[in-house]
């Protein structure tokens, strides 16, 4: 699966025109042409129904993000560190919307047009938070407010439903993990997508030690998990599924207390610099694995 | 000869002192954190299958990579060569960046195979590029370097586009001794025990190759047959470390080198006391980043031993006496000082010609475009400040290859090696991260501030030894190390903030602006000219101190001048185009192999091939995979190793 040489690579003029009419069309009613440089805020503007003319990294989106798919006739403008300044020009967006960590790329994006800057992620504070007042104004600046205030309700619904579903839930703590190979793995903590999610379903995070990575998560030694007997432990997925074996074999893993006791979920894969939409999907997966039902 | 007498007692004495500084604290630490395990069942599980494992694994890792880094130097005959000249690792992490890419769902056996085949195909690559030139050290080096630039420069890509998918890739390649069960160890011990019995067979006919090829044929050894089973003794040990505990640096290379200034001197003694370091550094920085805790206990221990051991190496530099002569470097065939000339001019002619093809072709939103057309025409306004960006550091880093090769009398001596562009690497990253400001204008200030302390800090060293070519060469791969694994940190950790550094890391013009291009073209140009009135040192220094001598100079202040000179010329191309391009590693080279050999012919030669390869590649790069733009720096590094290795038939 070389995901940058497949079929959307080379999308050529024709098709690029096609799809840039019907954002072209869409902001003719509505208001600007958009070019989105981020996966959160990509996945959130196609989560509310706006379509834009150019979006980062579009391959690497619908391999990892993946849902909700990219638009067809979406043009792919590049990686979203070192988008196509030449394309950008000839795109000649409204507005190009970024994260706080592509400040660096102002300078060559201004000349082209405004740009608008979310922040979800800072190392501190509620990313859900950030998220939801992100998406109120994405949905501003595309000219559709009420679509962002119905996007953050759905949300509410979605972890209401969750919620009753873990009614019956035995209260123990949730560990919520991601495996890269037999030997190392992150555990999202505090300020991270995963943990306000957690709060939202009334569940508690097991581990309360303050994250080390932007992400919201700390990278540990399975040493420091030992003592998190009580624990549900969640998987989060991996493209390589198979490679967590390594570490499932290994004897210090298989003799921790909720491993021996199975308590041991999986999910599937999730970005961890999500916006809602992902934040709405893993509560729904989470629910599942944990009440064993799947979410109203 | 009571002197050299008094200095053989002093030798190992000293070592072992250096030895036992280095083991004491270990064990200190490790007692100290085995009272800390917890009581009872779990403390048992931990200490059974995780400190216990992870402490023999880091003594036999230690050992190993130190055992290998022995052999390497002795049989290529250079004190830069380490475990992974041949290009090991590098053939490791791209076969394991292609299996995570293109069959994700490989069991981690499966990727461990595919590491294993990517790390001995390299090797082998190596080897069969330095047939041809009879195995010779130097034959051996500059094969090792093509396929590991190659391999290293594909890997680079791959994780360049897919970065979001490879996290588990860069992981591994920031090394980490973490074990959860005695298989590591249960691979590893007997590999080593194995390989250091073979390795005392072999240390008597290694020390004669290790003169020179002479003497060794002089005894009746079959040369190639020798330096195969060494090099295939120590790359497979190599590999199984690589395979068990990702990439560890600087091991290696610092363990055999701290051993020879703690004195041993002969190869025999090396093979013995190079280990004992290893094993002894290895586990102290461990025990160190085991103990010191979080938010370090994250820390991996191959990023943990580049930061420790590098200012070790730095501290030691000044008692390392040179030890293995450096590689000769044969003079083919030289082309009459009139030919050279024309040479010169035909690529300057060539490298003007690249800039307007790059100006004017490219592919854009309807496809190609070119001509004078209003579409190519609006583009240019963004196309020209990266192909003259691209045109002045090319020539500024080639040029500063040669003097760098000819101020050492290293083929592997180039602009990036010497640390200051990974000074300038550096500088940005402490900037974004631990001052938490981006933007281009801070992070130019902060690139300059960078290579210019790493500048200050080679010319203070520098100043004690009489700017001793080996000695600076082996400061800057220390600090290139710790940049290196500094950056593999960040890379693992999946921070977009790495990842919009990744670009300019990479060798790429993205961020080059119009007021920098034309800037960097005038510093080409001065510098240029500034390096040609220099010719006459350019011309002796690499004939030795007599010759340098002889002409009523002073050594010192002869390499003093010609190191200044490349690294004001390094500072000036990495601002631009970062620190990893290596093409000031291919233009001398180029330029050499063109006939280009008089000192004023090869540093103009080369800084054109350097602008040409720069250009082409950054055309290459931004017309390949469009929308997507490659790094510049990596597609040279890509075309232009296979290019080198075309033209390195002739090397012996």
């Amino acid at each position: 699966m070389p995901p940058i040489l497949g079929r959307r690579a080379f999308l050529t003029g024709g098709a690029a025109v096609a799809l840039s009419l019907s954002a072209r069309a869409f902001a003719a009613s509505t208001g600007k042409v958009l070019v989105s440089l981020d996966w959160g805020i990509s996945e959130t503007l196609y989560a509310m129904g706006i379509p834009v003319v150019g979006a980062a990294s579009v391959t690497g989106y619908d391999s990892i993000v993946a849902d909700p798919p990219t638009p067809d006739g979406t043009r792919d403008v590049g990686l979203w560190a070192s988008p196509n300044i030449e394309l950008l020009h000839q795109l000649a967006p409204d507005l190009v919307l970024i994260q706080s960590w592509q400040a660096g790329l102002l300078p060559l994006l201004q000349p082209i047009s405004p740009v608008e800057i979310t922040t979800i992620y800072t190392r501190d504070g509620s990313p859900y938070a950030r998220a939801c007042a992100a998406t109120r104004v994405l949905a501003t600046h595309a000219g559709r407010p009420d679509a962002g205030a119905a996007l953050v309700a759905t949300g509410e619904t979605v972890f209401a439903g969750c919620r009753a579903a873990l009614r019956g839930y035995d209260g123990r703590p949730v560990v919520v993990m991601k495996v890269y190979d037999g030997r190392n793995f992150i555990i999202f903590s505090k300020c991270g997508l995963f943990h306000d999610v957690l709060e939202k379903l009334g569940l508690t995070n097991g581990w309360a030690g303050p994250p080390t990575l932007l992400c919201g998560a700390s990278s540990v030694d399975l040493a420091s998990l030992a003592g998190y007997g009580e624990a549900n432990v969640v998987v989060i997925g991996t493209p390589g599924q198979k490679a967590n074996q390594k570490l499932y074999d290994s004897d210090l893993w298989a003799s921790l207390p909720f491993v021996k006791e199975r308590r041991i979920k999986h999910v599937p894969s999730f970005w961890e610099f999500g916006a809602l939409p992902t934040a709405h999907r893993f509560a729904g997966h989470l629910t599942a694995a944990l009440a064993g039902v799947e979410p109203a | 000869m009571t002197t050299l007498q008094a200095r053989r007692h002093r030798g190992p004495l000293y070592g072992r002192w250096l030895a036992a500084g280095l083991a004491v604290p270990a064990a200190g630490l490790a007692l100290w954190r085995l009272q800390e395990l917890p009581g009872g069942e779990i403390g048992h599980l931990l200490l059974v299958y995780s400190f216990l494992p992870r402490l023999a694994l880091s003594l036999i890792c230690g050992a190993s990579l130190a055992l290998c880094g022995t052999i390497v130097q002795a049989v290529l005959r250079n004190p830069l060569a380490e475990p992974t000249t041949l290009g090991t690792s590098a053939g490791a992490q791209l076969a394991l960046t292609i299996a995570a890419l293109w069959w994700p769902s490989l069991p981690w056996v499966g990727r461990e195979a595919a590491a294993i085949i990517g790390a001995a195909t390299a090797t082998m690559l190596s080897c069969v590029l330095a047939w041809r030139g009879g195995l010779s050290p130097l034959s051996l080096i500059l094969g090792g370097l093509i396929i590991g630039l190659f391999c290293g420069a594909a890997a680079a890509i791959l994780g360049f586009l897919h970065s979001e998918q490879l996290t588990d890739v860069f992981v591994w390649s920031s090394g980490s001794l973490a074990q959860y069960d005695w298989s590591g160890v249960a691979v590893l011990l007997p590999q080593f025990l194995v390989a250091a019995g073979l390795a005392a067979l072999l240390a008597r006919p290694l020390t004669v190759v290790a003169l020179d090829d002479d003497s060794a044929r002089s005894l009746g050894i079959s040369l190639g047959a020798l330096r195969l089973a060494a090099l295939a003794l120590a790359v497979a040990l190599a590999a199984s470390v690589v395979c068990v505990a990702g990439v560890i640096g600087f091991v290696g290379l610092g363990a055999p080198t701290v051993a020879r200034a703690a004195g041993a001197r002969s190869l025999r003694t090396q093979l013995l006391w190079s280990p004992v370091m290893g094993a002894a550094l290895l586990c102290l920085t461990d025990q160190v980043v085991l103990a010191v805790g979080s938010p370090f206990a994250a820390l991996p221990t191959g990023t943990a031993t580049a930061l420790l051991g590098a200012p070790l190496l730095l501290w030691l530099l000044p008692r390392l006496r040179e030890g293995h002569p450096t590689p000769q470097q044969t003079l083919a065939a030289t082309a009459p000082a009139r030919r050279q000339g024309r040479r010169v001019a035909g690529l300057a002619v060539l490298g003007l010609l690249a800039i307007l093809i790059a100006l004017d072709i490219g592919y854009a939103l309807h496809g190609w475009t070119a001509g004078l057309g209003a579409d190519a025409l609006s583009l240019l306004l963004w196309r020209w400040p990266r192909v003259l960006g691209a045109a002045g550091a090319g020539g500024m880093l080639a040029a500063a290859g040669v003097l760098l090769q000819r101020l050492t009398g290293n083929p592997m001596a180039s602009p990036e090696v010497l640390g200051v562009s990974s000074g300038a690497g550096l500088g940005v990253i402490i900037l974004v991260f631990a001052v938490g400001v981006t933007g281009p204008g801070p992070q130019l200030a902060a690139a300059a501030a960078g290579s210019a302390l790493v500048l200050l800090a080679l010319f203070l060293l520098g100043r004690r030894s009489g700017f001793s070519p080996q000695r600076l060469l082996l400061a800057g791969i220390a600090v290139t190390t710790v940049f290196g694994a500094i950056a593999a940190l960040l890379m693992a950790s999946g921070d977009p903030r790495m990842r919009m550094l990744l670009g300019w890391m990479s060798g790429s013009t993205y961020l080059v602006t119009g007021a920098q291009a034309i800037a960097g073209l005038i510093a080409c140009g001065l510098s240029l000219a500034g390096m040609s009135l220099l010719f006459r040192l350019l011309a002796i220094v690499p004939l030795g101190n007599q010759a340098i001598r002889a002409l009523g100079l002073s050594p010192a202040k002869a390499r003093a001048a010609l190191l200044l000179a490349a690294s004001l010329a390094t500072a000036a191309g990495t601002l631009l185009v970062g620190p990893l391009t290596f093409v000031g590693l291919m233009g001398p080279h180029l330029a050499r192999l063109l006939g280009l050999r008089g000192a004023v012919p090869q540093l103009w030669g080369a800084a054109a091939l350097g602008a040409v390869i720069m250009v082409l590649a950054d055309w290459a790069a931004r017309n390949l995979l469009y929308p997507y733009q490659i790094p510049a720096g990596l597609l040279a590094s890509l075309v232009g190793g296979p290019f080198l290795l075309w033209s390195m038939r002739n090397v012996r």
